[in-house]
């Protein structure tokens, strides 16, 4: 087959970042660039970083005066971003967080080693919470079924969860990773957006709310209570501030992990969709792999697109060589699907009926029986599998 | 600061009255004319039939009200849709009306060959006003409504907003009387920035 | 100049939504309120309400549920279902609606649009037209949820209610509705002459193009989405991105 004739040369793609047209909230200028890196140049330009840290510096000065019990919440996942966060609120900004961790169920060896040995020599309390693996179940078919992504779950709960608890133990701070608009349309970066529930409701939970998913799965409400955003009424009582460090700061991602690798010996780790060795990117999930292989089957393109328009981004690649790259590694099936599919009980052809209902035109359906295998992680026989479903084969 | 909005059993005044309620403002829904003494601001919002609710105002006597609270005590009010029409001398909805007066003018049917009336839905306006309009991220608001006003002294105009070939007043100002032509109370971030706007300036 | 509008549809049954195909096989796509709240945060332009059993059942909509909308939203709320009179109307606007739908009742008793223009205005009252094409190629106009064909034509119908003071027309084309594939652009190429008021289309958004085409091709001012929304991996922020793109008037949210 002619390559020509293969997805990815057919979608039309930012002619600087190589963003294809099906990648949410993407539009085109006249020049052919797209909205996200025109968002990028705002960020370069207009926003005055000093000033902006200034103003959060002010913020976190207040708030020490307290001297409560703590100073902010840091929800925290143990990837590149939440534990760069971590850092720079202990170390940096010398506060005193209370770590709120929402376990998506997913977490791979290297991950609970990075998670353990930050909490460690940061000296932090830290609040893990882990949601019922029977419901978690429900949300990811349900999720997957309706919107063709799994992941509701993992979203709604670490966005609500450490709201819920902040309203709980009285922590009117949170601090968050990075803000919106480095990879998408949704916000832009001269808004100053705190993280709440409009956010929530636009962005978070794929068009569904917890009300929404009892009705659809038949759990009951008050069981998703760890996936609803507590009411106005009580964010107001508490006096919650719900901020994103990455709109007071700039977001240099490398920088970034250079600095937690040095301070925390944060470690890598390869994930099944990437380029082969290990990065920093989404390592904190199992299936970052089969997310990737959904995308890539709804739009046709996935993380290697991704991470090559950052480069180009950042000046680091050249346009001509991220094709290069994208042609060559994007198309490919993870070996982790098929602990997927036994997590959640369906089969591989259920899994691709379910997920060819959601190809985002234009991009055009084409047959999972294709694909070639990628290469197995290094830990996947070292994940979590039920002995009831080894009996059921 | 306590405001009251008039309830005169015709426009939609419950949306107005949430979006007040966001920000936390104390709001009454006047329900007669003696509860507009307790209010240190008044919101005169409505849709449908000119002829009708200038009846409904005299009728519920809110019509003398309105000027006495208004004029004489120069208490801030914002007039929203039919309200700001309402300030007018004249109104040939439902044949000729005479309007509360406040500001010389008169309202008439939008009429155009390239426009479809009513004139419904968000459209762009060009805010000639910086603190009514200040802070405002898109400046687009939503409109539902079939006549307009033409003020005639042009100072009073503090937003303009183009449909097809027309130029249709959406916001005038004058002393304490504020009108939009548009709804804030359903024109999402914004609206509810312009709303906070007046507030701020009735101060 | 006004911009096109996106207005989710909500298909009230009971006290939840459902969406279903040309008018049946209905599932469950969630609580009114909370699909509100997302719509109005994602930038929707407008909200219609519609319970589809109302009129069958010769009772109204729940106001309750349009009241409680109200008060979390910030973008019009249109609603619709079982409003045979001026009163019914009132409950309606008394409870919050920005606007009322009528369908069955703007067919079988047209003066009621001039009574209800009237008193609320015209901007007020919008007047639903489910049509489905027949097998000569004419399109014929149904009542009660599509379950009975009423002896009307389209073209006199339309033409009719916008005389009585509809403020917009909504046309849903039946055999679209829930299909995914494409709105009837030619029904709505058949009514720009006529229609003098804002015309919303509805049934058959599938993909992004279909909105762009309708918007290039047709003279509507807005468009309904259902399934798309509900059921696919699409939402308002995406539309807008991919309208705004293709040079059509959509409003920042």
């Amino acid at each position: 087959m002619n390559i020509k004739h293969e997805i990815e040369d057919e979608l039309e793609r930012c002619t600087r970042c190589t963003l294809p047209i099906t990648w949410e909230t993407l539009y085109f200028d006249n020049e052919g660039v797209c909205n996200i890196c025109r968002n990028w140049d705002a960020k370069q330009k207009e926003v005055n970083w000093e000033d902006r840290e200034k103003q959060i510096i002010k913020i976190f000065e207040e708030r020490k005066k307290e001297k409560a019990s703590y100073d902010c919440i840091v929800p925290f996942s143990g990837g590149k971003d939440s534990t760069f966060t971590l850092w720079a609120i202990v170390k940096k900004y010398g506060l005193k967080p209370l770590v709120v961790s929402f376990d998506h169920g997913f977490y791979r060896p290297r991950t609970i080693e990075n998670r353990t040995r930050t909490f460690r020599r940061l000296g932090v309390d830290v609040i893990t919470f882990t949601p019922n693996w029977q419901t978690v179940k429900k949300l990811m078919l349900e999720a997957l079924i309706r919107k063709g992504d799994f992941c509701w779950h993992c979203h709604a709960g670490i966005f609500a969860y450490p709201m819920n608890i902040a309203v709980k133990f009285e922590i009117p701070l949170l601090i968050w990773g990075e803000g919106g608009g480095e990879y998408e349309g949704y916000f832009k970066f001269a808004d100053l957006e705190e993280t709440d529930e409009w956010k929530f409701n636009r962005r978070i939970i794929l068009g569904m709310r917890a009300e929404d998913m009892a009705g659809f799965t038949g759990v009951e409400l008050r069981d998703l209570k760890p996936y609803m955003y507590p009411p106005k009424e009580e964010l107001e009582r508490v006096g919650i501030k719900s901020l994103p460090l990455g709109k007071y700061i700039p977001w240099d991602v490398k920088k970034q992990v250079e600095i937690i690798k040095k301070e925390l010996q944060w470690k890598e780790d390869e994930i099944e969709s990437g380029f082969p060795g290990p990065t920093y990117e989404k390592i904190e999930c199992m299936f970052t792999g089969v997310r990737d292989y959904i995308k890539y089957l709804k739009r046709g393109f996935s993380r290697i697109t991704h991470l090559t328009t950052l480069d180009i981004k950042h000046g680091r690649m050249s346009r001509a060589e991220a094709m290069e790259h994208i042609k060559r590694l994007e198309k490919r099936k993870p070996r982790s699907l098929d602990v997927f599919l036994e997590y959640l009980g369906i089969n591989e052809e259920e899994f691709n009926k379910i997920v060819l209902r959601h190809v985002i035109y234009p991009a055009k359906p084409l047959d999972p029986k294709t694909l070639s295998e990628g290469s197995k992680l290094w830990d996947q026989d070292l994940w979590f599998r039920d002995k009831v479903n080894e009996e059921k084969k | 600061m306590k405001i009251g909005i008039v309830n005169n059993g015709l426009g939609n005044v419950g949306s107005v009255h949430s979006a007040f309620e966001f920000y936390k403002y104390d709001v009454i829904l006047a329900n007669n004319p003696k509860d507009l003494d307790a209010s240190d601001v008044i919101v005169l919002a409505g849709v449908g039939n000119f002829k009708t609710a200038a009846a409904k105002l005299r009728q519920l006597q809110f019509w003398n009200k309105l000027g006495e609270e208004v004029i004489v005590k120069k208490k801030p009010l914002l007039g929203i849709c039919l309200g700001m029409q309402l300030f007018a001398d004249v109104s040939f909805e439902g044949g000729e009306n005479k309007g509360l007066g406040w500001i010389k003018g008169r309202v008439v049917k939008i009429e155009g060959d390239l426009v479809k009336v009513p004139h419904i839905g968000w459209d762009e306006v060009k805010p000639m006003d910086e603190i009514l309009f200040k802070g405002m991220r898109y400046n687009s608001f939503y409109f539902m409504h079939s006549y307009h006003f033409i003020p005639e002294d042009k100072s009073v105009i503090k937003a303009v907003t183009q449909y097809g070939d027309l130029e249709i007043v959406s916001a005038v100002r004058k002393d304490n009387i504020v009108g939009v032509q548009f709804h804030p109370e359903k024109s999402q971030g914004d609206g509810l920035r312009l709303l906070r706007n007046f507030l701020e300036m009735s101060k | 100049m006004t911009y096109k509008r996106i207005i989710p549809i909500f298909l009230l049954k009971g006290n939840r939504l459902v969406k279903g195909t040309r008018f049946g096989d209905f599932v469950d796509v969630g609580d009114p309120l909370s699909q509100a709240m997302i719509y109005d945060a994602q930038g929707a332009d407008e909200i219609i309400i519609v319970d589809i059993d109302a009129s069958g059942n010769k009772r109204l909509i729940n106001t309750d549920i349009i009241n409680a909308m109200i008060h979390k939203c910030r973008l019009p709320i249109s609603a619709g279902g079982g409003i045979k009179t001026i009163e019914d109307a009132r409950k309606c606007f008394g409870a919050g609606a920005d606007k009322i739908i009528i369908n069955t009742s703007a067919a079988l008793n047209p003066s009621l649009i001039k009574h209800l223009a009237d008193e609320f205005g015209s901007q007020s009252v919008v007047v639903s037209v489910d049509v489905k094409k027949s097998r000569t190629g004419n399109y014929d106009v149904y009542i009660y949820s599509g379950r009975q064909k009423a002896a009307l034509d389209i073209m006199e119908h339309i033409s009719r209610v916008i005389d009585y003071g509809a403020g917009e027309v909504i046309v849903t084309s039946i055999d679209k509705e829930g299909t995914l594939t494409g709105f009837d652009y030619e029904i709505y190429n058949k009514l720009k002459n006529i229609t003098k008021v804002p015309l919303i289309a509805s049934g058959g958004a599938g993909k992004y193009d279909d909105m762009v085409k309708l918007f290039k091709e047709t003279d509507c001012d807005a468009c309904a989405v259902g399934k798309m929304l509900f059921l696919r991996d699409y939402d308002i922020v995406k539309f807008k991105s991919y309208l705004k793109g293709r040079k059509i008037p959509v409003r920042d949210a």
